[in-house]
């Protein structure tokens, strides 16, 4: 197989499905260009908990975490972290893909994570250092320029000065640069769905109401489970399921909610016997390969509430009190909650208006990346360009993998024909 | 093959406690296949000893050696040269092979580590059953293929008595009657007139202790008579 | 000391040692003092070519001496260092051992760091200098795969891999080939772009169909089973190298479930869209000159449940609802819409005048002058209803091909829920079993679209390009080794295997292809026969032997490199942990690695608790070595009581690589217990 001299097969996304991919290509001896647009490589489900009670729960997070340990092993995938795709032409068949890169303005070679940077930066808040959730990720830090002082109005530069081996220097220049590839796998995933599009549930304003996505984030931080501004943990947890799917504005299943939310319920029931558990669900998808025993099990952990809570309000002792039209009586029922945990569907990447434009794919009417094949979703009808993972639609972890591993035999079988 | 387990292990140290220096013998036939007798067995069962007698302040040398078998002497002779090092001897074989070595060794005591328990097949790893009593005459070729005296508690030789149950033993209910198992295993090879032959009454001379076998082939080296 | 060869250190001096109390000058001035060894002072952060200069003059260039890399977090802060060994030094990985010197740190005392320290490295010399290293072997394998099914996924993969130059023997029990599209109506026309495929598979010169075959035999190993095939022309004895299982799911009438008599108004779904496909059974059923026909179609309201059952049903509904008299109500259970476009389909039918009725139970049926009558409890109208039907009809029952619990018997496959034939285990995804060369894809795996059968059919199909390639494997040379003077064939490792890499003559042989190095068969054997390089019982009791009993309270973990492993690592950069001095990790392979004799040994050398850390069940990757280190634990607790030790200064826990705070946990529990 020739290789095109040697360029790499660029894949865009450095989550689990792109990682999937690059290891793929990788293994078959392929170079490889990984990008990845924030700083850190393990895409959203690197910060998702193991919610492994007596048994593996099945869900996967190991799976990415272990993924990418390999990656950063592998040597024959190059890394481009924080790296962002601004031009893509093709006038030969090749790829001709120009990127701007944000330097790593702390020095993997010099920085001892001892995260002085961190705590010591007076624009935290705005996210102007960034942290990694994996022990893979080195450095743990990155500093971003959109939320850094310094970038804003040259005004501080604390965390240079307290840098006790020398490791940051703000001063190195983004590049811009140019990589010609034979193949190219999309894989810039998605983000969860705006827990605002249901107003009613008060999130943003209620500190109780956080989203899976925040709570998974906290488990795997090895946070109790706390009430936010309280310290106690929590004796009761509601899980409001399809927030941000099968509405007006996402009008499709995310397919993994019914999933995370049970499977977080019941990691939350082990850790905490005692607190009570709700889920509040439209229709319960099918979860694991045995989903009727799942279900059981689930429903002697959890109780079920088929009815999704009209509205939402505080009480005078803080708890969030749900109301509910109950099913069997037909009355308004208003139950309280220490916490309430919106289960967050898969929402379009914030990108994808863009990445389509720049390399002349279409958006399903849902803001996806259309696939030119119903029965081939890695296919988008321009030969050499496939999709891989959540860019392309809802998906679980163990199906993003099988599709990014799927995509990689078309590469394959795409640069055995082309050469 | 032969099946064993181990004995208690309070049984053992207090068999050997007024001695200091211990050799244990394993064997690598029947009773590592069994998974009691075998050099890891005799590892594990050393380290405990040594467990146990560190908490007694006392003070404890073992010696660990496992042997292709302890049923034939070229395999245990080897351990004449050192066994006078130590003060006695636990052998993880069956009961005849700790009696070969404690022969060979006759000026040591010898102590076994596991109890004999039956001849029987390996189900599954880690699971063994009985099949066979050693008996000196074997029915098998009338039983199609089941032994009345190993499967039959009350080893009867001419069919069922009157307490089984539904195919149940009266003595032990969890075991089925070997004897319906017998007429259905004849059965299903056409052969239940079998059944009609009587067993006479089972030599129990043919099984007298310390019984001894010289192959034909061998009879006339050892000098032996029918 | 047990320094049993030569032994180059390399000592990293990183910027935050000394404020530490841990001069990295001083202390490799004291590890020099060990027997047998040499020191080199590096600084990790300079750039490659000078550090490769430094290396270059310290290592020799002939003696391979294994090397003890002791930095702060090596692995990624000595990366470039690790990378140079490796690669440029052509270090062999198993002479390489790495020590993370922020274990060193760990203790509050700032003068006991430097004892910690060169207790770690210490320990770590003991180790390798036993270490031998790895070669590998070219093995060669059959090219010939075996597809069991006619699916699909299976059909695609055939071709696929026939196109690519295997030959492929394709083995269904149907006849004629009869593959599904989980979600299509009945009767089936194969979907546009894979109508050619049936014919591709009878012209391709490489591809031997088989229809109406029964499978008698599987034996041998990864790269060259052996199957045998009863076939109607005749018995097939053949070597194959790979195999790839996607028989087709069994769509049931199974009516039972749902409770519903006999009656020609009451149809499964598959007749119904027979009714629709015949425009005389459609007038007679649905009479065009009746005002109203009422079908009610029921789905998810008993049992198991799948997306392309409600496919089906709302394809049906949308033509019922396009001929002008219809009027169609959808009883669901839960409506599982978690398949592309189904969510969008339920609203259209709805929008289109379908009456959905989210019910909890199944409906009752009775007969009424020739009629179906459904009465059911309408959450929405908050009463009970009796619809009058004139056609009900009820969801199929998928379930997974029937011939599947043999098959797995037959190919030794770990048991899989619901019939299936892939292990319930994220560590198989997306197309493995515990077998190398065995993959399960599709409708063997789960009921799903055609969509991800076809993808998972192409990842199997990289998985055997990769594995059996021109014909012939790598594989790795002495890691897993039988001594034949002491194996006594019982058969125990023969059982035990996860992997079914195990076979026998007169002896047990470890086919080092399909073997991945899990050391069940090693802490199983009776009488020690089988070592795992390079985790050998000669290395783990010099380990055991070596411990510095002055560093107290001396506790020993055995970790499962995949998971406890890297949960201590991660464990280490947390800013809270703080883990006793005398705490010590034992890296293993895999749990089922962990020896009883470990254990015991552990104690009988004055270690006062013993962790063993694994794997969650269902999440090892050797399938169930960590519940063979959980029964190993137990007994080993029954042992220790007999001898008068405490058991519960032997502690089990299993947890994951990124809960440290499960190890954390496991650690102060055993502490405060002691």
């Amino acid at each position: 197989m020739a290789f095109f001299n040697e360029k790499p097969v660029v894949v865009l996304g450095g989550g689990i499905a792109g990682i999937t991919a690059a290891l793929e290509l990788a293994h078959l001896g392929l170079p490889v260009a990984l990008v990845e647009k924030s700083p850190f490589f393990g895409g959203r489900a690197a910060h998702f908990a193991c919610k492994a009670t007596d048994t593996c729960q099945k869900c996967g997070a190991c799976l990415v975490e272990q993924r990418l340990r390999d990656l950063i092993q592998e040597s024959g995938v190059t890394l481009y972290p924080h790296t962002e795709l601004i031009q893509a032409q093709r006038p030969d068949g090749l790829f001709h893909l120009t990127f701007r890169r944000q330097p790593q303005r702390i020095d993997p070679h010099r920085c001892i994570n001892c995260g002085i940077c961190y705590d010591e930066c007076p624009a935290i808040s705005q996210q102007a250092i960034l942290t990694g959730s994996s022990p893979a990720q080195h450095p743990r830090y990155a500093i971003n320029p959109a939320g850094c002082l310094y970038f804003r109005d040259g005004s501080c530069r604390i965390c240079q000065e307290l840098c006790f081996p020398k490791a940051i220097d703000l001063d190195r220049p983004e590049t811009t640069f140019t990589l010609e590839a034979p193949a190219l796998v999309l894989a810039t995933g998605y983000q969860p769905a705006d827990p605002r599009s249901r107003p009613h549930y008060g999130y943003g304003f209620l500190p109780r109401v956080i989203t899976g996505w925040e709570l998974e984030q906290r488990l795997r931080d090895g946070a109790a489970l706390e009430i936010p501004g309280n310290g106690r943990p929590a004796r009761s947890i509601a899980f409001i399921q399809c927030v941000g799917s099968r509405d007006q504005d996402h009008p499709y299943c995310s397919r993994v909610c019914c999933a995370y939310g049970l499977r977080l319920a019941r990691l939350i029931r082990h850790r905490l016997p005692e607190c009570r558990l709700a889920t509040f669900y439209m229709d319960l998808q099918n979860i694991g390969l045995d989903a009727q025993r799942f279900q059981e099990e689930a429903l002697a952990e959890v109780k079920l509430i088929r009815v999704l809570p009209g509205d939402v309000a505080t009480a005078a002792d803080g708890t969030i009190k749900l109301r509910y039209l109950d099913e069997v009586s037909g009355q308004a029922l208003s139950t309280a909650f220490d916490l309430v945990v919106l289960a967050v569907g898969i929402a379009p990447g914030p990108e994808n208006p863009r990445l389509a434009e720049l390399l002349h794919l279409d958006l399903t009417p849902e803001g996806f990346i259309r696939s030119h094949d119903d029965l081939h979703r890695t296919a988008t009808g321009q030969p050499g360009l496939f999709l891989a993972g959540t860019v392309e639609g809802p998906r679980s972890i163990a199906e993003c993998i099988a599709q990014a591993t799927a995509a990689v035999q078309q590469v394959r079988n795409y640069l055995e024909a082309a050469s | 093959m032969i099946i064993a387990e181990r004995k208690p292990f309070a049984e053992i140290k207090a068999a050997v406690a007024p001695y200091e220096k211990i050799l244990i013998v394993g064997c690598g036939t029947c009773v590592a296949v069994c998974l009691v007798g075998g050099e890891k067995e005799v590892g594990l069962l050393a380290s405990q000893l040594k467990l146990a007698r560190g908490l007694e302040g006392k003070h404890l040398e073992i010696g660990e050696i496992t042997v292709e078998r302890q049923c034939d002497l070229e395999f245990i002779r080897p351990l004449c040269d050192f066994i006078a090092d130590y003060d006695a001897i636990i052998s993880m074989a069956c009961g005849a092979g700790v009696q070969y070595l404690g022969q060979l060794c006759y000026m040591r005591p010898i102590f076994p580590a596991v109890n004999t328990a039956f001849i029987g097949v390996n189900e599954e790893a880690g699971l063994y059953s009985e099949r066979c009593l050693a008996c000196n005459n074997c029915y098998l070729a009338v039983t199609g293929g089941i032994c009345p005296v190993t499967m039959c508690p009350k080893g009867l030789l001419n069919g069922p008595c009157g307490g089984t149950i539904n195919g149940r033993c009266e003595v032990d209910p969890e075991r089925e009657c070997a004897w319906t198992q017998i007429y259905q295993r004849l059965e299903n090879q056409g052969r239940q007139e079998q059944m009609r032959e009587i067993l006479p009454l089972h030599p129990h001379d043919r099984r007298t202790t310390s019984g001894k076998v010289i192959h034909p082939a061998y009879k006339r080296r050892y000098g032996g008579h029918e | 000391m047990s320094i049993v060869r030569p032994i180059d250190f390399i000592v990293t001096h990183n910027l935050e040692l000394r404020p530490a109390g841990l001069d990295p000058r001083d202390f490799s001035l004291l590890v020099a003092g060990f027997p047998n060894t040499r020191v080199l002072l590096l600084d990790p952060a300079l750039p490659a070519d000078q550090q490769e200069a430094r290396l270059k003059a310290f290592l020799h260039e002939k003696a391979r001496s294994p090397v003890v890399l002791a930095a702060m977090d090596p692995q990624t802060r000595g990366a470039v260092t690790l990378k140079l060994l490796l690669e440029k030094f052509q270090l062999n990985p198993e002479l390489l051992t790495v020590v993370d010197l922020q274990a060193a740190l760990e203790n509050p005392d700032p003068k006991t760091r430097t004892l910690k320290a060169l207790d770690l490295v210490r320990l770590a010399a003991v180790r390798v200098s036993r270490a031998v290293p790895l070669g590998s072997q070219e093995v060669p394998v059959s090219r010939r795969v075996l597809v069991w099914g006619d699916s699909y996924p299976a059909l695609k993969a055939a071709g696929d891999l026939a196109d690519l130059g295997y030959p492929v023997i394709l083995a269904t029990p149907h006849a004629p080939l009869s593959p599904l599209t989980p979600s299509a109506p009945q009767p089936q026309s194969p979907p546009e772009p894979l109508a050619a495929l049936l014919q591709h598979i009878q012209d391709h010169p490489l591809l031997r169909p088989v229809t109406a075959a029964a499978l008698l035999g599987f034996e041998g190993v990864t790269g060259n089973f052996t199957i045998r095939l009863c076939t109607p022309v005749g018995p097939l004895k053949e070597q194959v190298g790979a195999v790839i299982l996607a028989p087709e799911l069994e769509i049931a009438e199974a009516p039972e479930r749902y409770g519903l008599p006999l009656h020609p108004r009451i149809l499964s779904q598959t007749r119904l869209e027979q009714v629709l496909a015949s425009p005389k059974e459609a007038a007679a059923m649905l009479d065009p000159q009746t005002e109203q026909v009422v079908v009610a179609l029921m789905v998810g309201l008993a049992g198991a449940s799948y997306p392309p059952a409600l496919r089906r049903a709302l394809s049906a509904a949308s033509r019922l609802l396009n001929r002008s008299n219809c009027q169609v109500y959808l009883l669901v259970g839960d409506a599982k819409v978690a398949e592309p476009g189904l969510e969008k389909f339920l609203r259209q039918n709805q929008d289109a005048g379908l009456v959905l009725c989210k019910l909890s139970q199944l409906p009752e049926v009775t007969l009424k002058e020739d009629r179906p009558h459904l009465t059911f409890f309408d959450p929405v109208m908050r009463e009970s209803l009796e619809l009058a039907a004139d056609l009900v009809v009820y969801e199929e029952a998928y379930r997974a091909a029937s011939g599947n619990a043999e098959l797995a018997r037959l190919l030794r496959l770990q048991p899989a829920p619901l019939g299936f034939l892939q292990g319930d285990n994220v560590h198989n995804l997306p197309v493995a079993t515990c077998r190398r060369g065995i993959y399960v894809v599709g409708p063997a795996r789960a009921v799903m679209d055609l969509e991800e059968g076809l993808a998972e059919a192409d990842a199997a199909v990289l998985a055997v390009q990769s594995l059996l390639g021109p014909g012939v494997a790598s594989a790795p040379l002495g890691r897993a080794q039988v001594d034949r003077g002491r194996c006594v064939l019982c058969l125990t490792c023969y059982r035990l295997c996860p992997h079914g890499a195990i076979v026998y003559d007169s002896r047990a042989d470890i086919k080092e292809l399909a073997c991945q190095g899990c050391g069940v068969c090693a802490s199983e054997c009776p009488n020690d026969a089988i070592q795992i390089r390079n985790c050998t019982d000669d290395q783990i009791r010099a380990h055991i032997r070596t411990l510095n009993p002055q560093l107290a309270p001396r506790l020993v973990a055995f970790m499962c490199r995949n998971s406890a492993w890297e949960a201590y690592q991660a464990a280490l950069k947390l800013k809270h942990a703080a883990l006793p001095l005398g705490f010590t990790a034992i890296k293993m392979p895999c749990a089922g690695k962990i020896d009883m004799d470990y254990l015991i040994r552990a104690f009988t050398h004055g270690i006062a608790g013993v962790l063993v850390l694994t794997c969650h069940p269902d999440n090892c990757k050797s399938h169930k070595a960590n519940d063979h280190a959980r029964w190993r634990v137990a007994q080993a607790q029954a042992l220790l009581a007999e001898a008068g030790i405490d058991p519960q200064r032997l502690l089990y826990k299993s947890l994951a690589a990124n809960t440290p705070q499960d190890l954390l946990d496991a650690v102060a529990q055993l502490r405060a217990y002691l």
